[in-house]
């Protein structure tokens, strides 16, 4: 198993980062009851960690006894006089089932009104000394449907007494204002760099390496306070080379040298051809399930450190200009590659100013 | 000929087919017996289950072996009783569709068993599903007419019907038909109510037949990108947009970077500015688009269609090549082919999400897995292997089983993180793993004693069902003898060809609605070329439209 799996915190006590949460969270299960609850924090930041250590807190090891099922699901809409057909992946113990139910697209709705509601209604068989309660977790709330989410609202009310729900999401500003009120929302911010480089030390220690300070320090940086990240880059590193130097080369993701490949392309030459190998590039990319906005935003970051600083007001202008398009359309390569066209067009008249 | 029971005649609608297979039986003294297969396979598909061949086969079984036997074989001293029969199925090609495909199997097994000749009628021979067809029949090909022939002959018909057409109005009368012969004597019919005279103007003007009659694709984005466009309004450009508005922003998306915009001339500046200006026009349509689309907003397509208008009326101009050896042709969208393929990713991350999560020791989501897990699986997944070859197995099916990942897994590991570069980062990470150590590592995956923690319900059902589909499809030839093994073998490859190659489907899934003019050449993989072809004629009917 990976370092960052393995060394997962199980249960709230020995937490290294998040520690005055995990004390929160204790308290809150302590009092036999607990309300909704809606986990917010960028990714890698130790959402999940929690909610599982809380889960455990709560109903004891048997949550870890998991089930995985993917099953379609047949949803019967009489007024539109259609049967829509919806795949997904539940993954459940005694206690609770988590799903996504963003993976149903553009049928989230259903997925929310039907199934969530048939999970919510039905009672837990209430054995001694158990909890009278399930609990409903949901991942990526935030990338649900506006429909979908106002679909929950009632559901929430509703079944309350049987079904207690764990929304996790990344930004709570795409969680609309109903849902986030009826929540208590717990914000889990990315950790330190210092708690990172804890971290780092603690898993190293774990499996008997060393790990020399300012490397953890160089791997804390590099990134972005990304905990999962951190740690997945760890191991990398450690398989590359070992015992560690301090000035070792940290392993960069497949995606994020391609983007940068990308960025010396464009700075390279600026012209149709050009784009038109960029567009190739930008395929590969989102074919490999890179999420556009993380395209425009690593090449951004590449663009900035290549070009002039006159130019780099403006570009970034137009990178926000995109990205926002980006949220409006439906196909992200037209979008992406007005982005690189605009680029092209400012920096070559730019060069062209400079140079005649 | 000899030993063939059946022909195939194959061509464009309106061109005499039916016709033809009739007046040959009639003058060798055949009675003919029509069945139009799209017709009766509607009824049967109510009547008996499963849909295959159902009550069309039963009646034209009954039919061939009756005339047999009765008559005790089909011969001309048997004139004298009774005419010999002769069956024409028309429109096989429309016996399709994945529920009926047997009905193409069953069709071939009647043809084997009659005793009498059986002409069958398609538009389309190259088409998947009566492919097999072809095997068993006389394949016989029906051009269009040209069109000076088909103009002498209608001016014939027409000054017996009394009305009056000279030659150059017939023959454009004639190309706005698209050589359709059924659909150029109904067009004169009419006309003939309301007056005798008919003059090149008005066939110009569109008043005596559909001016733009199933323009291809490839012909109005030529039209749209190319330099003549400014000639037309903007509302007859929304017109051409609306040939055909799915695939019409994608041939413009596809193609616009290679125009050379007249109005940039030779400066650089100005053209990749243009480019950019279209780019975000493209980037306004698929706004709009999606408005429409989602929400159902049909009343925005006109304005979705004018921003795809002004993408491409920013670039007119000539089409420029980047590459010496590409041809200078509009391409067919690959943003099909590869929004195919990204669908196909997704699936598999997802799997590999479920998988992976299953075993309880994921807990990121699929992003993550993707951007974070992935990149290192990748190399803790054949680093070892290519490092202590059979050693690292061990190593490998650790993490394997950490994650629930099965072979498949591990290909969709691999798969996701594969780009097209020449940055040794990329390079293919299995490419110095000896043969020996990659199967046993597959035998070790394959092992039975592998304990996984997922039951793959969904997928587990498509596959049997798929299964039990691929065999009811070739029950019906298995009575046959080699003959029937053969073709098994050739249509399981042809499925196989089919996943491997996507973008080829969807390509002519596409074409055959645009219905281009070249379909004589619509072979499968040919879509492209046979499309570059066929557009050079059809490029010359807006300009002549002009004089």
């Amino acid at each position: 198993m990976l370092w960052v799996d393995k060394h997962r915190p199980k249960n709230l006590d020995n937490l290294i980062c998040h520690k005055e949460v995990g004390a929160n969270l204790k308290s809150l299960v302590a009092s036999g009851d607990c309300p909704h609850l809606l986990f917010y924090g960028p990714s890698g930041c130790g959402k999940k960690t929690l909610v599982l250590a809380m889960l455990r807190e709560m109903f004891g090891p048997g949550v870890e006894k998991l089930k995985a099922e993917t099953k379609e699901w047949k949803i019967e809409r009489p007024e539109i006089s259609t049967k829509i057909e919806v795949e997904l992946t539940t993954l459940s113990s005694n206690y609770h089932v988590e799903l996504n139910p963003s993976d149903a697209g553009t049928k989230d709705r259903y997925v929310v009104q039907e199934l969530i509601k048939d999970m919510a209604k039905s009672r837990p068989l209430d054995m001694a000394g158990q909890k009278s309660f399930r609990v409903l977790l949901l991942n990526e709330v935030d990338q649900l449907s506006k429909e979908a989410q106002h679909s929950l609202r009632r559901t929430m009310e509703k079944y309350a007494s049987a079904c207690r729900l764990v929304m996790v999401c990344n930004s709570v500003s795409k969680v609309i204002e109903a849902v986030r009120s009826r929540c208590v929302t717990v914000r889990v911010p990315a950790p330190a760099e210092a708690e990172i480089c804890d971290v780092l030390q603690y898993v190293s220690k774990k499996e008997c390496i060393t790990l020399p300070p300012e490397f953890a320090a160089r791997i804390a940086s590099s990134t972005d306070r990304n905990l999962r990240c951190a740690l997945l880059s760890l191991e990398a590193c450690k398989v590359q080379q070992y015992p560690f130097k301090s000035d070792q080369p940290i392993q960069l993701t497949d995606w994020e040298v391609y983007i940068t490949e990308i960025a010396s392309d464009i700075i390279a030459e600026q012209s149709p051809k050009r784009l038109y190998q960029v567009r190739g590039k930008f395929y590969e990319l989102l074919i490999n399930c890179i999420p556009p906005e993380l395209i425009l935003k690593k090449l951004l970051f590449e663009l900035m450190k290549k070009i002039d600083s006159e130019l780099k007001h403006e570009v970034c202008h137009w990178a926000a200009y995109y990205e926002n398009r980006l949220q409006k359309g439906s196909k992200a390569i037209i979008h992406l590659e007005a982005f690189v066209a605009k680029f092209m067009s400012i920096y070559k008249q730019f060069i062209i100013s400079l140079f005649g | 000929m000899e030993g063939l029971q059946a022909a195939l005649l194959s061509g464009p609608p309106g061109i005499g087919k039916t016709s033809s297979a009739k007046i040959i039986a009639e003058s060798l003294g055949f009675e003919t017996m029509e069945i139009n297969a799209s017709d009766t396979r509607g009824k049967s598909e109510k009547d008996v289950e499963g849909g295959v061949g159902g009550r069309l086969m039963n009646q034209v079984r009954e039919m061939v072996t009756n005339r047999s036997m009765g008559l005790g074989g089909i011969g001309f001293k048997s004139l004298n009783r009774a005419k010999p029969q002769v069956l024409i199925m028309d429109e096989v090609d429309g016996m399709s569709g994945s529920a009926e495909r047997g009905g193409v199997a069953d069709l071939i097994q009647t043809i084997k068993i009659s005793r009498i000749p059986i002409i069958c009628i398609c538009n389309d021979a190259y088409k998947t599903s009566i492919r097999s067809l072809g095997n068993h029949t006389l394949d016989l090909k029906f051009n269009r007419p040209q069109k000076p022939m088909v103009a002498k002959r209608m001016i014939a018909i027409c000054q017996g019907e009394g009305l009056e057409v000279d030659q150059p109005t017939m023959e454009a009368l004639v190309e706005s038909c698209n050589n359709d012969i059924r659909c150029l004597l109904n067009t004169l019919q009419l006309r003939r109510r309301l007056s005798t005279k008919l003059s090149y103007d008005e066939v110009k003007a569109g008043k005596a037949g559909k001016k733009d009659l199933d323009l291809s694709a490839f012909t109005v984005a030529e039209q749209l990108l190319g330099p003549d466009i400014r000639r037309l309004t903007v509302g007859e450009r929304i017109d051409l947009m609306f040939q055909d508005a799915d695939i019409l922003p994608l041939f413009i998306q596809e193609n616009y970077i290679q125009m050379r915009p007249t109005d940039a001339g030779n400066d650089e500046g100005k053209r990749m500015d243009l480019i950019a200006r279209a780019a975000d026009c493209l980037g306004d349509g698929d706004i709009l688009s999606l408005q429409v689309r989602k929400y159902q907003k049909w009343q925005l397509m006109p304005s979705t269609n004018a921003a795809f208008i002004h993408a491409a009326s920013l670039v007119t101009g000539r089409r420029d090549t980047f590459d010496q050896y590409e041809r200078n042709f509009h391409r067919f969208p690959t943003w099909l082919g590869k929004n195919s393929s990204g669908t196909k990713c997704r699936r598999l991350l997802g799997e590999l999400h479920a998988h992976s999560s299953a075993s309880g020791a994921l807990t990121a989501n699929r992003q993550s897995l993707r951007l974070h897990y992935l990149p290192v699986l990748r190399n803790m997944l054949t680093g070892p292997l290519r490092r202590d070859g059979q050693e690292g197995i061990a190593d490998v099916m650790e993490i394997m089983d950490a994650y629930s990942f099965n072979k498949d897994d591990y290909e969709s590991t691999l798969e996701l993180t594969k780009f097209k570069s020449k940055a040794p980062m990329f390079e293919d990470p299995t490419k110095d793993i000896p043969t020996a150590v990659k199967s046993a590592f597959t035998r070790e995956c394959n092992k039975a004693s592998r304990h996984l923690k997922w039951a793959n319900q969904a997928g587990a059902k498509k596959a049997s069902a798929k299964k039990g589909a691929a065999t009811e499809d070739f029950g019906a030839e298995e009575g046959g003898e080699e003959n029937g093994t053969r073709e098994e073998g050739e249509d399981e490859e042809d499925e196989e060809a089919d996943k491997e190659k996507k973008l080829q489907k969807i390509a002519k899934s596409k074409l055959a609605r645009i219905n281009f003019e070249g379909s004589e050449e619509k072979g499968k993989g040919k879509a492209k070329s046979a499309a570059g072809r066929a557009k050079k004629p059809a490029a010359k009917k807006p300009a002549k439209g002009k004089k």
